[in-house]
This record gives C-alpha cells, sequence and structure tokens, in this order.
C-alpha cells in the first residue's frame, strides 16, 4: 500500500528558482547528503506562497502512542512578507488527529502547531536548522504521545477563534438552564473583522446601551486533550462537533429554548435577543481520570431567537406570530452561521486568589480603619488577591493633593476615599461586593456609631492604618470587639514600615506591642534613626504623620510588604512586632522583635500596663545583684485620658548608686542624658514615670518604711507635673508589687501569667 | 529514561549505560582513534567520555566491564583509568572503577599472547580479586579455585564475587536500578578441556533488562562470540525453558558484524545462519528491534573492503537487514548518523521502548566538540 499525500497548489519549480530568503535557504539545507534524517522532495510556487516539500526521518521508538510513521513528508510553506510563522503541513493524507496542530478547515492537510510564541518575537532565533529540527523534535515527541509533557498544563481544545467576548463569570455553570441569562453586550473594538466583545448580565448594568442578548450554557463530558481540531462555522456544524464529544447540543437547544418561550410574556423582547452559546469542555489526561481543567467556547450567532428558533425547526412564523412546530421542523441549523469568541470570565475572588498564587481566598471579616496612602494601597492589593471581606472606615475626602501617594486617580477627587475604594475594590471581581464603606471618624462615628459597633463586633481582625496613635490606642482598648488588632504605620521619613499584630489570644495586647517596639528603638542599634531628632512638636499623637514629600515608589514597596505580612498574619495565630527598613539602595532589612505577654493590673483610678519581658528583666537584676539590694529608674508612659502608666523599660542602677543587702540608694551619674537618649530615639514616646527597688530573698515586696518616705518623696515631685508617683519593688521568686499614685503597707503583686 | 551509547570506534568497542537513577555503566573501552590522522572519523572517546562524567559530576563509573581481552575492547583503557594495583596509575584525573567486570579467564588465562596493556589489565583484576573488593568474575568457579589454591588465595572467601552463568549480575536489580544483566556467558561447557583458553569463548555474553515507565526492553551484549558459541548460548537457555532470555529489542552484534557469528559459510551476498542463531534472529526478535553493529561503514559489493577478509561483512549484514521490520534498523556505529560525520549513536529507552536518537548537532555543540579549523593569514594562500 503506497501512502497517498495530499496534493499542493502552484506549479513546481527547481531550488534556485524559489525566491524568499527562507525557502531558498530550506531548499539549499535539505538539497545534496550534507545532512541526516531529511530530504528534499520539491518544490513549489504560487504568487507569494513558496513551499518546499521533503521527507524526514523520525525518531521513533518501538512502540508510538500516535501512529506517526518512521518517515512523513512534510510541506513548509513561506510568505513573501514574512509576517506569518512558516507553516509546516504533514502531507500524509491519513496524518493522525494529534495534540498540537494548528486549526485548518476539513480535509487540509494538518498544520503542526510548533510554537507557541508569537512570530515576531520567534523570528530573531528562526534559522532553517532549528525550524527543520523543531518539526522532526515535534513528530518524535508526539509519536511518544510526550509533546505534551505530562507536567504541562492541558492544551485548548480549540484555537482559531474570531476574537474575544468578556462574560459574568456565573456563565462558567450550566446553572437553570430553564431561565436565560439576559446580557448586554457592547463593542470596544470592531477593527479588521475581529471582535472584542464585553457582557454583562443585563440587570447590572446602569446603561442600557448595549445589545441585547440571552446566553445558554451548555455541558459536555469530559474530553481527553487535543481531540477536536476544526472550527464549526454554523451551528450544525457545531451540534456535529458536540455529538462526536458526547453532548446533544441540537435537543438541548431545543428544549430550552421552548421553556423560554413559554416565559415570554414576563419577558419581553426575549426573541429579540441574540443568543450566545457557552460550552464548558471539562479536559482529562487519561480516559476515567479526574478532570483538571476546563475549556470554554462562546459561539454568538447573528440571529435572534426569534430566527435560531425557526432555524432549528422548534416553531414557524407566519404573518409576524410565532407558531409551534408539534414535530420538529426541517433543520436549517447549517444556514446558521455562528462565530467563535474566546471567552474571558469576570474575575472572582477565588480565581483572583489562584492567580496570586495563593491556595486559600479567607473571607475573614476584617475592618480597616484608615484609607489614606498607605491603607489605599494595602487594600487595593488584598482585594487584588481576593482576601477578606472588608469595612473601611475613614471620615477623609480625597483631595488633589493625595493623589501622588494613594491608590485612587483623580474621578474620585472630592469624593469619601473609603466609598471611592469601597467602588474601586469590588470593580475588580463579580460576586457579592467584598467592600463596603463607612464615612467615619472612628474616635467621633457620631450617626455611624452603632453601624461601627456592629461591623467592630462582627469583624475577627481590626486592621488600624490611621496613622494616628489615638486611634491605634482607642482600638486597643475598645470592648465592643474580640478581634484581634493588627497596626500598620510608616516612620516620619517614610522609610521604616512597623506591624504590629495581637495574637488570636489577645495576650499581647496592640497597647502594649506599642510600647514593646518603643523599647526596641530605645535599645536596639539595628533601629538608629528610625525617629530623627527634628525640631517639630514632641507630641506622640502626630509621630505618625509622615511628612509631606515621600514619593508613591516608597509608599508602595511598603504597601506591598503590609498586604503580605496582614495575610501572613491572617494565616497565623503568634503575635509580631515587625520592622522593615528600606534603603536608598533599594534594599529592605526586616527586623522582628519578639512580642511578650500583657500584664495589667487596675490599682484605684489607675491601671497599670506592663509586659512580662521588662518583668522578667528587673528580676534578672535583682538576682544579678544578691544579697544586696539594687534598683533603677523606669521608662514608660503615660495615658492621663485613659489613666493608663505604661512601664516598659528601665534604666538600671546607675554607678554610683549604693548597693547593700537592706538598702538601696539610686545614684544618677549618666541618667539624665540616657532618659534624655531614650525619648529621642522614641520621638518622646517613652519618658521617665518612676523608680524600681528590689528586697532581698526573704523578705516580701512590701514596702518598708523608708520605701514609704521615698514614695511620698516622689508623689510630690512628680505632683508637680500633675503626675502619679510610680514604684516597684521587685522580691524573690519573681514576686513584683506595684505602687501608683499611692502606696499601702501591704504587698500589691502583679499577676502571674502561666507559663 | 536509561541509554545506550555506543561509539563511532571502527571495529571496536566502547557502550556506555546510562541509568534513570545516575549510575553509569561501561562495557569495554577501546580508544582506537590516531589523533595525528585528520581523516581518522573515529570519536576521541577518552574526551566524549570526560566530558559526559563532568557534565554528570563525577569522576567514576559504577561498573566497568571488559567482555574479554582482545585489544579492540581495552586498548588505551590503562591509560585512562585508575588501576588500583600500582601507583603508577592513580594519577590526577585518571577515571575510577568501583566494580570491575571481567570473565574468569581474564583472571587465569596465562600471559603467554598477552601485550603488556592486557596483562596490567589482568594484573588489576587479579588484585582485585585477591584483594576481596570492587571485583566481579564471571563464571567459570572451577577454573578459579584452580587458580586460587596454586596462587595462595584462599576460594572460599572469593565465592560472593562469582557470578555462575544462568545468573544476574548482583549490582544491579530492576527494582533499584531499572536494570538486570542476565550472564549468558561464559560457561562451562568446552569442547575439549585442555584446550587453551579461546578469549572469544570466555568472553561476557549479557542480557540486559532495563525496566522504564513500566515497559522492559531488553539488549543483548555479545561481546565476539561465534555462531557456534551463539548456538551452545541458544540452546542451554532454550533447553532451560528461558527463553524470554534470549528476547532483544536491542542487539549489539557480536564482532563487528562478521559472518562467523551467524554461520560458517560467508556466502554470495547473504550470509546463511545456522539453526540456534536464525532462531534468535528471527525468533527472539521485539518488535521494531535495532541490531547495533560496532564497526567501520559496511563496503559495497565489489569494493576493496569487500575482498578484505576482516569484518563487517556485507553478507552477514544483508541477513540483518533482511530480518528487522526496516533495513535502517541494523545501525552501524561508523555510519550513523552518516559515514562522513560519525557520531556516538545513542538509544533511549523509555515507554517507548528503544529510540535511536536522530538528531542534527546544534552548531555550536560541534563547534565545540572539535578542533577549530586554522585560521590566520597563511590560509588565505
Amino acid at each position: 500500500m503506497t501512502t497517498q499525500y495530499h496534493e499542493l497548489l502552484g506549479e513546481s519549480v527547481d531550488p534556485g528558482q524559489l525566491s524568499i530568503p527562507k525557502a531558498r535557504a530550506l531548499a539549499e539545507t535539505l538539497s545534496g547528503n550534507s545532512r541526516p534524517f531529511v530530504r528534499l522532495v520539491e518544490c513549489r510556487s504560487k504568487d507569494d506562497i513558496e513551499v518546499v516539500i521533503f521527507d524526514v526521518e523520525v525518531e521513533r521508538g518501538q512502540r508510538t502512542v500516535h501512529p506517526i510513521q518512521s518517515d512523513e513528508r512534510i510541506a513548509a510553506i513561506f510568505d513573501r512578507a514574512d509576517q506569518a510563522t512558516p507553516q509546516a503541513w504533514a502531507l500524509r493524507k491519513d496524518f493522525p488527529q494529534v495534540p498540537h496542530l494548528n486549526i485548518a478547515p476539513f480535509d487540509t492537510p494538518k498544520s503542526l502547531c510548533l510554537y507557541d510564541e508569537p512570530y515576531r518575537d520567534l523570528k530573531k532565533r528562526w534559522t532553517v536548522v532549528r525550524f527543520v529540527e523543531r518539526i522532526r523534535e515535534w513528530l518524535a515527541l508526539t509519536a511518544k504521545g510526550i509533546l505534551h509533557e505530562d507536567d504541562q498544563p492541558l492544551e485548548p481544545l480549540l484555537t482559531g477563534h474570531k476574537g474575544t467576548i468578556v462574560l459574568p463569570a456565573c456563565l462558567q455553570e450550566v446553572g437553570k438552564p430553564d431561565l436565560p441569562t439576559h446580557l448586554s453586550i457592547s463593542a470596544t473594538c470592531t477593527e479588521d473583522d475581529r471582535y472584542f466583545l464585553v457582557a454583562d448580565v443585563e440587570a447590572s448594568r446602569r446603561d442600557k446601551a448595549g445589545v441585547r442578548a440571552v446566553a445558554s450554557v451548555h455541558a459536555c463530558p469530559p474530553q481527553k486533550h487535543g481531540v477536536i481540531r476544526w472550527c464549526p462555522r454554523n451551528l450544525k456544524q457545531l451540534a456535529e462537533l458536540m455529538a462526536a464529544a458526547g453532548l446533544d447540543l441540537a435537543a438541548e437547544l431545543r428544549d430550552r429554548f421552548r421553556a423560554w418561550e413559554e416565559r415570554r410574556r414576563t419577558d419581553p423582547g426575549l426573541l429579540d435577543a441574540h443568543v450566545v452559546l457557552v460550552i464548558l469542555i471539562p479536559k482529562v489526561r487519561e480516559e476515567g481520570a479526574e478532570p483538571e481543567s476546563r475549556d470554554a467556547w462562546a459561539f454568538i450567532t447573528g440571529d435572534s431567537l426569534r430566527e435560531v428558533g425557526v432555524k432549528l425547526g422548534i416553531w414557524e412564523i407566519t404573518d409576524g406570530q410565532l407558531g409551534w412546530l408539534l414535530r420538529p421542523g426541517d433543520d436549517a441549523s447549517d444556514d446558521l452561521s455562528v462565530e467563535l469568541l474566546n471567552p474571558a470570565f469576570r474575575l472572582t475572588r477565588a480565581r483572583a486568589a489562584r492567580l496570586s498564587g495563593h491556595r486559600t481566598h479567607p473571607k475573614t471579616k476584617l475592618v480597616a480603619v484608615g484609607a489614606g496612602a498607605l491603607g489605599s494601597q494595602v487594600l487595593m492589593n488584598l482585594a487584588r488577591c481576593g482576601f477578606g471581606t472588608w469595612h473601611v472606615v475613614d471620615d477623609d475626602r480625597l483631595l488633589p493633593h493625595n493623589l501622588v501617594r494613594h491608590s485612587l486617580n483623580g474621578h474620585a477627587v472630592g469624593f469619601y476615599k473609603a466609598s471611592s475604594l469601597a467602588i474601586e475594590a469590588n470593580a475588580l471581581t463579580e460576586g457579592e461586593p467584598a467592600f463596603s464603606p463607612i464615612e467615619a471618624d472612628l474616635l467621633n462615628p457620631k450617626e455611624h456609631a452603632v453601624k461601627l459597633a456592629e461591623v467592630l463586633g462582627q469583624a475577627s481582625v481590626v486592621l488600624d492604618m490611621s496613622a494616628s496613635v489615638t486611634v491605634a490606642r482607642d482600638l486597643a482598648l475598645r470592648t465592643d470587639a474580640t478581634a484581634r488588632r493588627f497596626s500598620l504605620f510608616l516612620n516620619p521619613t517614610g522609610e521604616d514600615l512597623v506591624f504590629l499584630a495581637e495574637d488570636e489570644q489577645r495576650n499581647s495586647r496592640l497597647d502594649s506591642l506599642e510600647m514593646q517596639y518603643y523599647r526596641a528603638l530605645a535599645a536596639d542599634p539595628e533601629l538608629d534613626g528610625h525617629y530623627r531628632p527634628s525640631p517639630r512638636n514632641r507630641h506622640g499623637q502626630s509621630c505618625r504623620d509622615i511628612t509631606s514629600n515621600i514619593s508613591q515608589d516608597q509608599v508602595a514597596l511598603h504597601a506591598a510588604l503590609a498586604s503580605r505580612a496582614v495575610r501572613q498574619a491572617q494565616a497565623t495565630m503568634a503575635a509580631g512586632i515587625t520592622i522593615w527598613r528600606s534603603a536608598a539602595d533599594g534594599s529592605v532589612r526586616r527586623i522582628d522583635v519578639p512580642p511578650a505577654p500583657t500584664i495589667t493590673l487596675r490599682m484605684g483610678d489607675w491601671t497599670l500596663c506592663t509586659d512580662a519581658r521588662l518583668v522578667q528583666r528587673l528580676a534578672g537584676l535583682r538576682e544579678s545583684k544578691l544579697p544586696n539590694e539594687t534598683g533603677g529608674v523606669l521608662l514608660g508612659s503615660f495615658d492621663l485620658e485613659n489613666k493608663i502608666v505604661y512601664i516598659v523599660d528601665t534604666i538600671p542602677s546607675p554607678p554610683d548608686s549604693q548597693e547593700w543587702p537592706t538598702l538601696y540608694i539610686r545614684g544618677c551619674r549618666g541618667l539624665e542624658s540616657d532618659v534624655i537618649q531614650a525619648a529621642a530615639r522614641t520621638d518622646g514616646m517613652l519618658e521617665y514615670i518612676g523608680e524600681w527597688h528590689s528586697h532581698p530573698d526573704g523578705c516580701s515586696t512590701a514596702p518598708s518604711n523608708d520605701d514609704l518616705q521615698g514614695f511620698l518623696y516622689l508623689t510630690e515631685l512628680m505632683g508637680r507635673d500633675g503626675l502619679p508617683a510610680v514604684i516597684l519593688i521587685v522580691g524573690e521568686g519573681g514576686n513584683t508589687s506595684s505602687y501608683i499614685g499611692e502606696m499601702s503597707r501591704h504587698e500589691s503583686l502583679l499577676p502571674r501569667l502561666p507559663q | 529514561m536509561h541509554k545506550m551509547t555506543f561509539h563511532p570506534l571502527g571495529n571496536a568497542d566502547c557502550c556506555r549505560i546510562d541509568l534513570e537513577n545516575g549510575k553509569k555503566i561501561l562495557f569495554d573501552y577501546a580508544d582506537v582513534r590516531i589523533p595525528d590522522d585528520k581523516d581518522d572519523r573515529r570519536c576521541d572517546l577518552p574526551k566524549l567520555l570526560r566530558n559526559d562524567l563532568e557534565a554528570a559530576g563525577r569522576d567514576n563509573y559504577d561498573v566497568v566491564a571488559f567482555t574479554h581481552l582482545d585489544s579492540d575492547h581495552y586498548q588505551g583503557a590503562t591509560a585512562f583509568f585508575w588501576l588500583r594495583c600500582d601507583s603508577k596509575y592513580q594519577a590526577k584525573g585518571r577515571i575510577k572503577i568501583d566494580v570491575l567486570w571481567v570473565p574468569a579467564a581474564v583472571i587465569t588465562e596465562d600471559t603467554a599472547g598477552m601485550d603488556d596493556e592486557a596483562k596490567l589489565i589482568q594484573k588489576e583484576a587479579r588484585h582485585r580479586f585477591r584483594e576481596g573488593t570492587g571485583i566481579r568474575v564471571f563464571s567459570r568457579p572451577d577454573r578459579l579455585k584452580d587458580w586460587c589454591t596454586r596462587n595462595g588465595v584462599d576460594f572460599d572467601k572469593r565465592k560472593h564475587l562469582i557470578t555462575d552463568a544462568g545468573w544476574c549480575a548482583p549490582e544491579f536489580s530492576l527494582i533499584h536500578d531499572g536494570v538486570e544483566f542476565f550472564v549468558h556467558s561464559p560457561f562451562a561447557k568446552r569442547l575439549n578441556d585442555t584446550e587453551v583458553e579461546d578469549r572469544n569463548r570466555d568472553s561476557i555474553v549479557m542480557q540486559a533488562t532495563f525496566l522504564a515507565g513500566n515497559v522492559e526492553t531488553k539488549a543483548l551484549l555479545m561481546a565476539d562470540v561465534t555462531h557456534d558459541m551463539l548456538a551452545d548460548i541458544v540452546e542451554i537457555t532454550e533447553g532451560r525453558g528461558r527463553d524470554a532470555r534470549l528476547h532483544w529489542d536491542i542487539v549489539k552484534l557480536p564482532h563487528h558484524c562478521s559472518y562467523l557469528s551467524l554461520g560458517p559459510e560467508k556466502g554470495e551476498d547473504k550470509t546463511k545462519p545456522i539453526d540456534q542463531v536464525k532462531r534468535l534472529y528471527e525468533q527472539k526478535r521485539l518488535e521494531g528491534g535495532v541490531i547495533i553493529s560496532t564497526s567501520k561503514p559496511i563496503p559495497s559489493k565489489g569494493s576493496a573492503e569487500d575482498r578484505d577478509k576482516n569484518p563487517p561483512h556485507r553478507q552477514a549484514a544483508n541477513y540483518y537487514k533482511e530480518i528487522l521490520d526496516d533495513p535502517r534498523n541494523l545501525l552501524v556505529t561508523m555510519e550513523h548518523p552518516s559515514v562522513t560525520s560519525p557520531e556516538p549513536l545513542v538509544i533511549e529507552i523509555d515507554r517507548s521502548k528503544a529510540t535511536v536518537r536522530k538528531r542534527w548537532a546544534p552548531a555550536a555543540v560541534v563547534a565545540t566538540s572539535r578542533p577549530a579549523h586554522r585560521a590566520g593569514a597563511h590560509t588565505t594562500s
């Protein structure tokens, strides 16, 4: 039996007569015996096309998956303008249907899909030798059935579309087949008979300008990839194609259209709508395997539903009246042209997460406080990966100067940042809106108070991005929410990003984490320059306000780090204090401060707030001086409004102190400058707040007479500034008594944390 | 994927086997090229092997087999390998042999008639055998026992180093390595036990069974055996009901396509094989099987080479071409991919069984694997 080959048009020419350089180069390479495994057969020429026909010997194993023969005849097609990728056609008439063929009409040679990149990119590396070797490799790998490697994504079943149509994500499911999905379609491009259409669910469109259409979604049984290789041009061909894939499309359409038509009275205009068919094809690698991916095709008809019904023989139109046919009428669906469009479905949050490389898209309820420069960009980053369900609290309106570092654009100037941001974020994905605005000032919510309390109560994370210490402190202390609190802010120069995260149990509270961050600033040389000494006022409330001259790239850099930090913190239970320091050369350094649990104790009007690490440190200092007593100065912060004393750090016993087994007199050498330095490094957030000293083993932490005297002195001294006296007495076994404002004769022990 | 590489060395052998798990095996080593002869198209074997080892980041072979001590199977080996028996052969850059495979004759054979290189390989084999490590000796325990007695070596403590015909070499297993080597020869049947040792009769013949993607591929590696020797192998194996041990997808022809490996008569245009050999080639062949002739190009009829009594013999080649599915499945190392520029012949072994690699060498590979053309002012004249 001799092999039958496709005949090609054009006239046969000598290789020397070829005039397209690539064709000629190929013919020259193939003629003579310089190259093994190939043999020139013939050259042909027609108009602006030249063809080089040659036989190749295929590298073929003893067993083949696809029936590629040891010798195959190939026609290489070149166009004079060199605009299109040189084609390689397999000329054998019974060349098999295999993966990776270009789509081609019936009964033409199979065209090998050799490259997956555009010719304009490929051109730079295209040589005759590589072209022939690519053809031979294609044949060799196809013979083995591994052109499609196991770990490669499955190839699309059908290519060669007329354009793109953006479809609502809901059309990825068959849904309710008896109800048509009404679409409004508008074109964004009409040039060159290529389409770019955008279809929205009609009800969701404010403008009714688009063309009306109804969508019908059909699912066919799973297909092995790469089986279907030609492009239907009319409904009949499409139905045949689908029948081969196990879907009786014509029957499904008849049933559906009848059901739809019965609803015509409640659905005026239905029959005038165009028809969009969406066909879903699950793809499997092996017969019986789980579908790995899914192809979707969209076909659009030029006809209205009324005409489609007629051509499918469902009904007929007589004098403008629609009449049902009792039996299916003549099938004229070959007269019903369909155009294949590449459907692009609207983004869902799940897909946004997947495309971001995330396995999940937590629907965690979060409240964001502050939608400024950092906040807006962090939120948009998180919106783009489908993370979280958000309420955004901000009462600011967007001003022109904000545009330098805000995710919103000029259209939003004058509007609330929170609402504009929610609109932007919600426009990314389809489905339930993930972002809701609350145009309120957290500290003074007025008419929003109830709503605010409600969303805070329901949230599992409250993310402070207000750049305000007051707001962060308020959030830390609020009792109307059980959520974990996170806080994100930049230092005044915009070079450093700070992230504070409470643990799941809130053992480390946000305000205490803030204090621990100050303690790190005061002591850690890695954090030098976080707050540069500046002449501006030293009220902490403003220290997170960034100066006005910071570039967007700096904010964007930190917003990127911050959004990742929020995602990661949400996924873990632990508390965290992290500072990222960016340098002018673009490098970023991450510094983690180990967080310690918060310790609080209420004493009269006052609440003391400290943390386990400081208590431990004081105990350690005491231990190191035993049997003598020792002590030092306490640094921290007063919150006079909430009557909280934060005890954060100590300057241990100065060298001129007197330390005896039952006596301690604190010296003062170097002390003043140490206190000033701590204040400077923390922008005044740490200041002198009181004294501590130790008691020897065998003694309680109740004050001695000397201690009472000392407390009186301190009360008088601090009272001049309107501040209470604060003294801690550290005894054996980790016992620590604390006294604020007044001192009883009894122990006043800090609570012990479970180890 | 496993890989067998047959090097174009004229009438000489070197086959490298690269296992999927990274292990490397060499069957014979004959560096026969004459470097100063620019018309010598035989490959620069040590360079190719070194490049391959370098790419794999190693300086050793898991196994090197010398099928028998004919120089077209060992030439230059003592310049290439690190020898344990003598520190003179332990310079940096020499390639180590983890386990040396030899037929028993290499240990027991009389040194008469051996060249210095063969004597050195024998010395190495004997050294390893005495040391009791790094060697496997195939078959003939009777003769080895004699040798041990004569040389004061405790035979019983060397028994684990010996594998008799009818067994698989324990260095490899299908489960761990995706390959096993079944030993066909040497074996004990001899016509006349007082005869001097006949190297070809005492050479290693093996069937390698590769496993890749759950598919077996079988290769017969047949050293230089003659037709009567093959007849014995076929008869013994069939007689024990172990037909499958004769099946083949790949044959490495014995003796460079000599008619004597088929039958006693060369024939005018085609050698007629004796019955047992005919069965081996025609009945034990698996579909699509390929035959490798490690030889010079097959001479055309009436050419000077055709009149040469040395192989390859056109008549033998004609027989092989006839029994194959496609005459191109007879592959000749010095003809592949072309007579003018032979390249190592690579057979890939995977789910498709044997695939002969047929690629055009990329220009860059060609350019960097050969000396550059002469350049300079004197070339313009």
